[in-house]
């Protein structure tokens, strides 16, 4: 244990504030987590990625280095991984979802930005997270003004590329999101020093594809009439899919997909005398469990996230038929531009895959959630609750961020939806 | 230790070392009371390493709402 304090300590980090971040994750782990009953015996492993989350593959990514590797942090699921992989560097995901970084960011940014945008600065300018202290390199991306901005800031300290995402989906723009991967890679391969080549590509589409397929899999398994595993559980994997490496994680999601057909084969349900809920709107960062936990606690079950943490990440597959980098890029293009983000104008395929997924899940109700300032997925919210009021669809919309503050206000309402879901 | 205890049919559950007994953020095993005595033996019969054993008042409680 004391190699984390050297490893800590080599990497720059500010050990005494980092010490109190340490003082407040294990309980509330254990609240949130540990105290669920019934769990699958193959969350032991998410459970030690947690349990050591600043250590374990953090420890990892120092070797790598050490090796000479890159470490590229990115910071949503529009960046695609293949290319970064495909040149021999390895992504990682840069959590944002605490509010123990917020007022560190809030020095950089107006107090009226939301949480994960100042999460984002805080944890990186407090050097309280081995990881942003690993990457090497940032790779951002124009989801929206308060990111770009920010970037701006960060960009101050460490190296850091942004991707240009158009807002718009005509055919056009999925050829301009073409030309921005092909700039991506141009970047990797200067950083690394390797040439993205046609085999390497191809290889970690499929491998980048088959950790979708593990994911897909699992939430097909939560969809089921017995529900073998809880919102707050698949939550943690959708979390940790971020910056686990990405075999070890598939081969990890599977082995406990395969427990969980056991369980529905066995009757296992926790969905039992639960009111089954689905979560849609903005990502929920790493170690953001509040409204998993609060709809858990109510009365509820969540069987699906229409989120960066959820369904957004995984679904479609990259197209593997391209024989040529040019035929690579446009498949990984076509697919990222799939993702349906509040950034997008007009946005209405959001809402067509709300209504899918809700049905797909055997969902009783929607509720959406937006951080706290974020204003695409805040304005978007209405016209999202139009549209599930009319196909029939129970909607409750929520805005809150990070502070355990509003936790009894939303235990609240939360617990009313349920009950007026019957 | 966690699968020898695990194999053997015992209650062991990975979580995060408490701040009460580390500042490390490291992993410890939860483990009942009434096991330690046997986990000892266990240890000392299949060379399984550990730092210590040690107990703690704390409780998991859902409810409290405490995200950290």
């Amino acid at each position: 244990m004391a190699d984390n304090q050297k490893m800590w300590a080599d990497l720059g980090m500010n050990l005494e504030l980092h010490d109190m971040l340490c003082e407040v994750l294990p309980g509330a782990i254990g609240d949130v987590f540990m105290s669920q009953e019934n769990r699958p015996a193959a969350m032991d492993y998410f459970d030690m990625v947690l349990a050591d989350v600043h250590g374990l593959r953090p420890s990892e990514l120092v070797e790598f280095r050490k090796n000479g590797g890159k470490v590229f942090g990115t910071f949503c699921a529009y960046v695609p991984d293949e290319v970064i992989f495909a040149a021999g560097g390895i992504a990682t995901g840069l959590c944002a979802g605490s509010q123990f970084w917020v007022p560190g960011g809030e020095r950089y940014l107006p107090a009226n930005t939301c949480p994960l945008i100042k999460a984002m600065l805080g944890a990186r300018f407090d050097r309280t997270c081995p990881f942003y202290r690993l990457a090497d390199v940032y790779i951002g991306e124009t989801t929206c003004d308060g990111k770009k901005k920010a970037y701006e800031i960060l960009g101050t300290d460490v190296p850091l590329h942004v991707m240009d995402l158009p807002q718009m989906k005509r055919e056009k723009d999925y050829h301009k999101w073409a030309d921005e991967i092909k700039d991506l890679i141009k970047v990797v391969e200067e950083t690394t020093g390797n040439k993205v080549t046609p085999e390497a590509l191809a290889e970690n589409i499929k491998k980048i594809n088959a950790k979708r397929a593990a994911l897909q899999r699992l939430y097909s398994l939560r969809w089921k009439e017995n529900v073998p595993i809880s919102g707050t559980d698949v939550l943690l994997i959708s979390q940790i899919a971020y910056y686990d490496d990405p075999e070890r994680f598939a081969a990890m999601v599977n082995k406990l997909c395969d427990e969980l057909e056991q369980r529905v084969a066995d009757g296992v349900n926790l969905a039992a005398g639960k009111k089954r809920i689905l979560i849609s709107g903005t990502p929920m960062a790493i170690p953001n469990w509040k409204l998993h936990n609060l709809v858990e606690t109510s009365g509820g079950i969540v069987v699906c996230e229409e989120t960066c943490t959820g369904t957004r990440y995984f679904e479609n597959f990259v197209d593997e038929s391209g024989t040529n980098l040019n035929e690579m890029v446009q498949n990984i293009a076509n697919r990222y531009m799939s993702i349906n983000c509040a950034c997008f104008t007009p946005n209405t395929a959001r809402f067509d895959d709300v209504v899918r997924l809700f049905k797909e899940s055997k969902a009783d109700g929607v509720i959406d959630v937006s951080l706290m300032f974020c204003q695409t997925y805040d304005i978007e919210g209405r016209g999202l609750e139009e549209r599930c009021k009319a196909e029939g669809i129970p909607f409750l919309g929520i805005e809150t961020d990070y502070t355990d503050n509003d936790a009894q206000q939303l235990k609240t309402r939360i617990g009313a939806f349920i009950e007026m879901l019957g | 230790m966690y699968r020898s205890l695990k194999g053997k049919g015992m209650y062991a559950q990975i979580s995060p070392t408490p701040r009460e007994l580390s500042v490390c953020c490291g992993v410890s095993l939860l483990v009942h009371g009434e096991d330690v005595d046997r986990i000892k033996e266990i240890s000392e019969e299949e060379n399984l390493a550990y730092l210590s054993i040690s107990g703690l008042n704390n409780t998991f409680d859902n409810t409290r709402h405490k995200y950290g």
